[in-house]
């Protein structure tokens, strides 16, 4: 044992760390005493001792027993206990951290998951009732099923904001001649308000002569020939450029809707030329004179339907249907220029024709109903159309409404 | 900053009930109160009102007229006198609160862990009576053993004995729990005792409770000297025989002689704790050893006799008077964590 003591000695020298440890070994080296011996006497373990004095602390089983152990040491070599102590408390400073209770927490065995589960799943059930619900409402909504107009055709409506539509009667500043002007002249003033109203659906399709004459080569071609046989001198893009403020003060109400010059004083071929080109000057004289406030189709029609009563009627080519719709007393509308045009009119006697102005021979009867009158102005004109299918009795008054 | 405000307001305290002294913990200002668990009542117009409280009480003690009575209202480690405990319980909660009537504290009382189901009723009820918001108890050496700073709640063993002024606690704690605990009705009230037994047979001299226990304070022992008589002091008291006030020299040999009794009890109850000790905690134990703590843990050589009988590494834990105080204040302190220790009657 003492050739253990020893061995021990050199070590702690050399360690200037543990202050206690050497005083507590240098004591026992001058008392004389087995390390051993006194871990017997004292029982405590050697190595515990053999710790305490290489100043190996945390090798100790705890601060309260390493206390224990120092004190039991020095005052079994004859050293103040308490003093030992203190002076082992201030070097452990580090180690002498207040033990940290965790007392050993039982593994929950509740089936109910824990609030974050229960919080993550509802809100996912939120989420995916927020989709579910926008999903469902948007499929229900019957307007998100039309499809969007095609831009092409968005230019065409708005183009008035461009293009003031021009002023039918910028002809009429006394270059109409003729009764006609002034025969047309009484039912379009009286029909403005009503005319607003008027279905949108040929001024969709039916583009405005200025501008869509470049843009759509199908459309525009006859405008151009109805105009040219009246007024070949005259550019049809003229109109609604130079003749802004006419339109305005008669009919603010009618913007998008009103149709271009040609139709209501087609006739004027050759005075219509000069005002045209003019149409500031002409705009305040005109703008007394009645407005072709009708709803119809730009580019110049040449055949306007007048009703004198409720007429449902249907107009349409072989492939797609322009109107259908029950035309009200006092509507008149202007059939788009377009070769294969058909009508259907519940009521054939309360629909007057007008063919570049002039009126038609009648289609036939109150209370006739007529299928496929072609709305050729030709045909029109000559009434061949409207004697033929005479025979052609009502079967389906009931449309027409009256 | 709330909690604080609210802990002003009800100052939260964990008591140690003690048979010879009480001390109290308030919550973040650590030990306030050391006092001797005396009571002096006297007695005015038939109706008893509280004297004294503590130490001023303990100077009446075995001196009062026959209108005043210093009382020890608790015996072995409970109430003794349901009452005046409650009045000395109520006592140090306004003096802790000064003197605010307002007051209701949290209170946590350790409690004897040999004490029965009715003891520990009466002293909670006590607590209540006494104006306690909220009554927990703790058993004595789990308490100890976090005011000794032991390793309790980890998985491995550890021995603490606690000598306290009624009872002494032996009990080895694992894992947070009391593994085994044995409580013994011997501590420094039966010292005392035995000390005025044997000079009493020995001298024919007669001394008082406060005297023996100074005797046992300055001169006690649990072994006697290995050469001569060692300390001496002197003692006075009356004397048997003839009844006239008496003084004479007695020597800590013959203190230990005395002792020798209830320091037996206390080997026999550590003695008994270990052989009921399971082999895994046995063996930490030897690692480790015994941690002496309370008052009788300050008695000399008391280590030394428990060391030789048990073959174990014996500590005495720093400041052992306080342990059980700063270990129930501790979990006065970390009450969320330290929730499992505490108990309640209700």
């Amino acid at each position: 044992m003492a050739s253990n003591e020893q061995d021990q000695q050199p070590p702690p020298s050399g360690q200037p760390g543990s202050p206690v440890g050497a005083l507590l070994r240098a004591s026992r080296v001058r008392v004389g005493g087995d390390l051993q011996d006194i871990a017997n006497s004292l029982c405590i373990r050697h190595p515990y001792l053999l710790a305490i004095e290489e100043g190996r602390f945390q090798e100790l089983p705890g601060a309260t027993y390493a206390t224990g152990f120092v004190r039991a040491y020095a005052e079994h070599l004859g050293l103040d206990g308490e003093e030992v102590v203190r002076r082992f408390r201030a070097e452990t400073e580090g180690l002498r951290n207040r033990s940290r209770l965790a007392f050993p927490i039982p593994v929950s065995e509740e089936r109910i998951p824990s609030g974050v589960l229960v919080f993550a799943g509802i809100l996912l059930f939120a989420v995916a009732y927020g989709v579910w619900y926008w999903q469902s409402t948007s499929d229900r909504d019957v307007a998100g099923l039309v499809p969007d107009i095609p831009s092409r055709l968005m230019e065409l409506i708005n183009p008035p904001a461009k293009a003031p539509p021009p002023a039918a009667p910028v002809v009429a500043d006394g270059a109409a001649p003729d009764a006609q002007p002034g025969h047309e002249a009484p039912p379009v003033t009286g029909t403005p308000v009503v005319v607003s109203q008027a279905q949108p659906a040929p001024e969709q399709v039916m583009p405005p002569a200025s501008e869509s004459e470049s843009e759509d080569p199908e459309v525009p071609a006859p405008p151009v020939t109805s105009v040219a046989a009246t007024a070949p001198a005259s550019p049809v893009q003229s109109p609604p450029v130079q003749i802004p403020p006419a339109p305005a003060a008669p009919v603010p109400a009618v913007p998008t809707a009103t149709p271009p010059a040609p139709v209501v004083a087609p006739p004027a071929a050759p005075a219509a030329a000069a005002p045209a080109v003019v149409p500031p000057v002409a705009a305040p004289v005109v703008a007394a004179a009645p407005v072709a406030a009708v709803k119809g189709q730009e580019g110049g029609s040449r055949v306007v339907l007048r009703f004198t009563g409720n007429v449902w009627v249907q107009i349409r080519d072989e492939k797609t249907t322009l109107v259908t719709r029950l035309m009200r007393k006092g509507d008149t509308y202007r059939v788009p220029s377009r070769p294969g045009l058909s009508l259907v009119a519940g009521n054939a006697g309360e629909v007057e024709v007008l063919v570049d102005g002039v009126p038609a021979p009648p289609l036939g009867p109150k209370g006739l109903v007529r299928r496929d009158v072609s709305l050729d102005p030709d045909s029109l004109k000559k009434g061949s159309d409207g004697a033929a299918p005479a025979g052609e009795k009502t079967k389906e008054p009931a449309a027409a409404g009256n | 900053m709330f909690w604080r405000v609210t802990g002003w307001l009800s100052a939260d305290m964990a008591i140690d009930l003690g048979t010879a002294n009480t001390l109290v913990y308030v919550k973040g200002r650590g030990i306030v109160l050391n006092e001797p668990s005396v009571v002096a009542i006297v007695e005015v117009k038939g109706k008893k009102q509280v004297l004294a409280v503590g130490e001023e009480a303990k100077q009446m003690l075995g001196r009062t007229p026959g209108n005043i009575q210093a009382i020890r209202p608790l015996r072995d480690g409970v109430i003794a006198d349901f009452e005046v405990a409650e009045e000395m319980i109520k006592h140090f909660i306004r003096k802790v609160h000064n003197r605010r009537s307002f007051a209701s504290p949290l209170v946590i009382v350790c409690v004897p862990s040999g004490s029965t189901a009715v003891e520990r009723r009466a002293i909670q009820e006590s607590a209540e009576a006494a104006g306690a918001r909220r009554v927990y108890l703790i058993e004595e050496p789990m308490a100890a053993a976090i005011g000794a700073g032991l390793p309790v709640t980890e998985p491995t063993g550890s021995m603490v004995v606690d000598i306290g002024g009624g009872t002494t606690e032996v009990a080895v704690l694992s894992l947070g729990g009391i593994v085994y605990s044995r409580s013994v009705r011997v501590g420094g009230d039966k010292m005392d005792e035995a000390i005025i037994a044997y000079i009493r047979r020995n001298h024919n001299l007669l001394v008082g409770e406060s005297s023996a226990e100074r005797i046992k304070k300055e001169i006690g022992s649990a072994c006697p000297p290995e050469d001569g008589d060692g300390r001496t002091m002197e003692i006075k008291g009356r004397d048997l025989m003839n009844g006239v006030p008496k003084e004479l020299v007695i020597s800590e040999h013959q203190i230990a002689e005395s002792l020798a009794e209830p320091v037996s009890a206390i080997i026999e109850a550590v003695k008994v704790a270990l052989e009921h000790t399971a082999p895994e905690l046995a063996a930490d134990i030897v690692d480790k050893g015994i941690v002496l703590t309370g008052g009788g843990a300050l008695l000399s050589n008391l280590d030394f006799v428990l060391r030789h009988a048990t073959g174990l590494p014996v500590s005495i834990a720093d400041d052992p008077l306080s342990c059980v105080a700063l270990g129930t204040g501790r979990a006065l302190e970390e009450m969320k964590r330290l929730r499992n220790v505490l108990s309640t009657m209700y």
